[in-house]
């Protein structure tokens, strides 16, 4: 058996005698405070604890727990965690791979690491692939064995202070001269590490009693355990000579002698969190989670504030999108029904709804500029929400502009729910509050070529539904849609603005870091193809080329081209834009893209046939 | 004649032929973008954006360079014939001469630029820049003498190459990407490596900086246990040397060189990695630049460049391996860097006011 099959065995054994817990009452506010270095920086357990949740996404029996107390019991009750079903191995090729029998979903951390450590060749044969080589069940098992990784260093990161489960043998502590409070922990106990082993050379192996061997080896098992683990980074540099900024855990600091005084008293609150957990006494956590805060706050090197970690976790569980979803949906509701009943007086209820929504979304991002201490838009995700909140206000102004409100309305928030939930697609692999790469570290083309360039988009989609709204009243409406022309022209050459300045800033700062102007980049080739798209339609209807219904069905056609521009590029991974690269999204891509052509077809199709009926 | 040259710059400012060159643009620009997935950027941007003539199998279709060419003077002969100089096309016409400035700038930068890269070990000084792409065969004399014979030049000529030297060069193969394969029969011509090896053409990478270059060539009238066949490829660690008459020559196939009228002394070069990661957070190079008299201590950044008597220099990226780090810095020399600047503030400002006018309805 290896070193993690003994850890887990053991561990699973005495978890059945383990207290029973009922932890999900202990009041989690300070401890979700509690600063925590992961991923390039400081933020709160709260957001430490969402990321890893995110991992284990597929088990449904995770969604109603919240990601803090699932993190607790990592932490401070192992035994129990690693016993819990959580990952879902329904994947029948994966099941196979692993040896696994049965209908059984969901297995736990016990059964899965042995499972993968037998299989440590094979993963070994699948590391030395191109990962775009692997196949479904290699992609399968190697996410599979990249988490149960991951939980295993969380679950045994505060061993080192949790009570151990093979006690030293009492005869050995009298002999010993050790106290007994000291051979309680891991931590305790290794203050009289020397003594001990010194005991064990003086012994003939055959001589030394079992239960003995059985310390022994649940010392080595933890060491072994551990001894590489940095995963956890709770405590910030304390010496004056360490002008390092990088965070550690206490397992760490202890083994390379880095520890403090502060260090050593923050190390004692988490101990004091750990054994009011265990106990499951509300006051005595309340209290010793508050105090570990207070003390963290403290920390010379701390970078971060109070306010800062307040405001992630209040971002984190208010969950402003879920608000701006909610106002978005009414406002689509009042708006259908204001179609149906044009005699009712909907379109200010509908306009109120809409701000609504937009202001708790405007807060989000307010929110994450504040956290993140950069400009609203640096990653994909970023950019969806921006290109949303540009729509919706798009839409706002124009329907407070003008006499035609309801469509804006609808419109603006169709397109809020459809970024939503793109948005949350993007949002579910884990945290969307990242550091970014070094090419992206200037707040000046951040805040400049990227806002406009996204601004364009928002616009491009904005104006794209006014052009599908245009062949729907074509083909449904008996009015005349031509009044919506002018208005896609406007928007059109506003997108146009937006698109081209965006471009060509984005060509200036390439030229500032990559030292060229233009470099046939997929990106670049992708908002100049937006460019082009909309110079062509433009100077398509202005020049003639282009009657209205021909102008309105290439404006809504623009959608694929953003669509491709935005997201299809960075399916590519070629080119300096490697930090968008993404995967996964080509069939939706390609769906939408279908789905696109063949409705704006089949509606101008339909439209020239009644126009020619008409005629 | 005059007639003729007016009738035809007249129908040079039609706006359909824009309407039509504009799709097969966007084509190009779509089918260049796809290709770059298998076969590259590099080669993309030759086959699709900087050709001349596009191939589809047997089918000569305009590349990148005639369709670009027939937008830009039709949008000069429209901007020069047909613009009407009126205050309400105020930003119709800023932003058209803005685009018109931007191509100028394009053709500019695809004349003058020279770009290529220096590396730099830390306090070490440099002025040679390696090109990216092109390749030539080195032979450097003991005195100092270089003679650089392009890499073009080394295929198959069957004769020697003219140069005053006192033994002579044939090439007789080279392959842009080449497989180092082991030589199944060898006779006593073969001399170096080519005794074991020989080069084979292979199929081009798509990264084209990944492509190993090689050369096979005879040298004759050398020293008679000097004349034979011999290969040589950029990765080979050491020149090959020939003597002859007490002169020494060192031959090498290597990146196109060239020199910097200043030299750069890396000072340092600092990585910054966000705590706790691998992931780079920030670079830059603290150098020495000396010119003359000037010695000008300054920084490079990530996103902020160095730039004197013309050249632009970026921090590209390092390597780090036993030897310590070095900074690679790339070099620009670009007359044209100031058009997309100009151009830019141009087409915005053009489009702000067109779009201000429409909004007002004052558009016929």
């Amino acid at each position: 058996m290896t070193k993690h099959t003994y850890l887990l065995t053991i561990l699973c054994f005495f978890s059945l005698i383990g207290p029973a817990l009922a932890q999900n009452t202990l009041d989690m506010r300070f401890f979700s405070k509690l600063p925590i270095q992961h991923d390039g920086r400081i933020k709160p357990m709260e957001s430490f604890a969402r990321h890893l949740n995110a991992k284990l996404q597929s088990n449904p029996n995770l969604e109603n727990q919240t990601a803090i107390y699932f993190i607790a019991e990592a932490f401070f009750d192992p035994a129990k965690f690693s016993v819990k079903p959580l990952f879902d191995v329904s994947d029948s090729k994966l099941k196979q791979t692993l040896g696994l029998n049965g209908k059984q979903p969901l297995f736990s951390l016990s059964v899965i690491i042995p499972l993968l450590q037998k299989k440590r060749s094979f993963l070994e044969k699948i590391l030395e692939k191109n990962p775009n080589e692997w196949n479904e069940t290699e992609k399968k098992l190697y996410d599979l064995y990249e988490t149960a990784s991951l939980l295993k260093s969380v679950m045994t990161s505060f061993q080192i202070f949790l009570p151990l489960k093979i006690p030293l043998p009492e005869r050995l502590i009298s002999e010993l001269n050790i106290p007994a409070s000291d051979a309680e922990t891991y931590l305790t106990f290794k203050k009289h590490e020397e003594r001990f082993k010194t005991y064990l050379q003086k012994q003939p192996p055959e001589q030394i009693r079992e239960d003995v061997k059985a310390f022994l080896f649940q010392i080595t098992a933890i060491e072994q355990n551990t001894d590489r683990q940095n995963f956890v980074r709770i405590l910030p540099p304390e010496w004056p000579l360490n002008t390092s900024d990088e965070w550690n855990s206490p397992w760490i600091l202890i083994n390379t002698g880095l520890s403090g005084p502060e260090s050593a008293a923050y190390i004692s609150q988490w101990e004091r969190m750990a054994a009011a957990y265990r106990d499951n006494s509300p006051a005595e956590w309340r209290q010793a989670s508050q105090s570990a805060l207070n003390h963290a706050l403290e920390f010379k090197n701390i970078d971060t504030t109070k306010n800062k970690l307040n405001l992630e976790v209040t971002y984190l569980t208010l969950n402003p999108y879920f608000f701006t979803l909610i106002f978005y949906a009414l406002t689509l509701g009042i708006c259908l029904i204001a179609f149906m009943k044009p005699e009712l007086p909907l379109s200010i209820l509908g306009l109120t709804t809409l701000i609504s929504g937009s202001l708790f979304q405007m807060i989000a991002i307010i929110m994450r500029i504040i956290i993140l201490e950069r400009p609203p838009v640096s990653t994909l995700f970023e950019s969806i929400l921006f290109v949303s909140l540009i729509c919706v206000a798009t839409s706002l102004i124009m329907a407070i502009l003008r006499k035609d409100k309801t469509f804006l309305i609808f419109i603006g928030a169709l397109l809020g729910i459809l970024f939503y939930y793109l948005g949350a697609y993007f949002a579910k692999s884990g945290d969307t509050l990242q550091v970014l790469t070094a090419v992206l570290d200037t707040s000046f083309w951040l805040g400049t070529h990227v806002i406009i360039i996204t601004a364009g988009y928002g616009l491009c989609a904005i104006t794209a539904m006014v052009a599908h709204f245009y062949l729907f009243k074509c083909v449904f409406n008996d009015n005349n849609a031509s009044y919506l022309v002018p208005l896609t022209l406007k928007l059109a050459l506003a997108s146009l603005l937006l698109t081209t300045v965006g471009t060509i800033l984005g060509g200036i700062w390439a030229d500032q870091s990559w030292g060229r102007f233009w470099g046939w980049d997929p990106k670049e080739n992708g908002a100049l193809l937006i460019v082009l798209w909309l110079i062509w339609a433009i100077h398509g209807k202005i020049a003639g080329q282009l009657k209205d219904l021909g102008f309105m069905a290439c404006i809504a056609l623009l959608n694929i081209i953003v669509a491709l521009a935005w997201f299809g590029v960075n399916l590519l991974n070629v080119g300096l834009h490697s930090y968008g690269f993404i995967n996964g999204i080509a069939y939706g891509l390609s769906a939408f893209c279908i789905a696109e052509i063949v409705l704006i077809a089949v509606l101008t199709y339909i439209s020239i046939r009644k126009f020619k009926h008409e005629a | 004649m005059l007639k003729k040259i007016k009738k035809t710059a007249f129908r040079m400012a039609r706006p359909d032929i824009m309407f039509y060159c504009l799709p097969w643009l966007m084509f190009l620009l779509v089918a260049g973008t796809i290709a770059q997935k298998e076969i590259g950027l590099y080669q993309a941007e030759k086959i699709f954006f900087s050709s001349w003539i596009l191939w589809i199998g047997y089918a000569p279709l305009p590349g990148g360079i005639p369709t670009l060419g027939i937008i830009f003077l039709n949008l000069a002969a429209k901007f020069i014939l047909k613009s009407r100089w009126e205050k309400k096309r105020v930003g119709t016409i800023i932003s058209h001469f803005g685009i018109l400035l931007l191509f100028i700038g394009a053709i500019f930068t695809a004349l003058t630029t020279e770009e290529g890269f220096l590396l730099i070990p830390e306090n070490e000084t440099s002025h040679t820049i390696y090109d990216y792409h092109k390749k030539a065969f080195y032979i450097r004399e003991e005195n100092g003498t270089v003679y650089a014979i392009p890499f073009e030049d080394m295929k198959d000529q069957n004769h020697p190459i003219s140069i005053d030297l006192p033994f002579k060069i044939t090439p007789l193969s080279h392959c842009i990407n080449c497989d180092v394969t082991t030589r199944p029969s060898s006779n006593s011509s073969h001399k170096g490596l080519a005794k074991e090896k020989q080069l084979k053409p292979a199929p081009l990478q798509n990264d084209s900086e990944t492509n190993l270059a090689g050369v096979t060539f005879q040298i004759s009238h050398a020293d008679d246990d000097q004349n034979g066949t011999y290969i040589s490829t950029e990765a080979m660690p050491s020149p090959l040397i020939i003597t002859k008459d007490a002169r020494r020559f060192d031959l090498r196939l290597q990146r196109k060189e060239a020199s910097l009228p200043f030299d750069i002394t890396l000072n340092d070069f600092v990585r910054e990695q966000h705590p706790g990661t691998d992931m780079p957070s920030h670079y830059h190079s603290d150098i020495t630049l000396t010119d003359g008299e000037i010695n000008w201590q300054t920084r490079i950044d990530m996103n902020s460049p160095l730039r004197y008597r013309g050249y632009t220099i970026f921090q590209s990226s390092f390597t780090d391996n036993e030897q310590g780090q070095a900074s690679i810095l790339a070099v620009v020399k670009n007359t044209g860097w100031l058009f997309p600047y100009i151009s830019s503030i141009l087409i915005a400002l053009g489009l702000i006011l067109h779009l201000i006018i429409r909004l007002k309805g004052r558009y016929d």
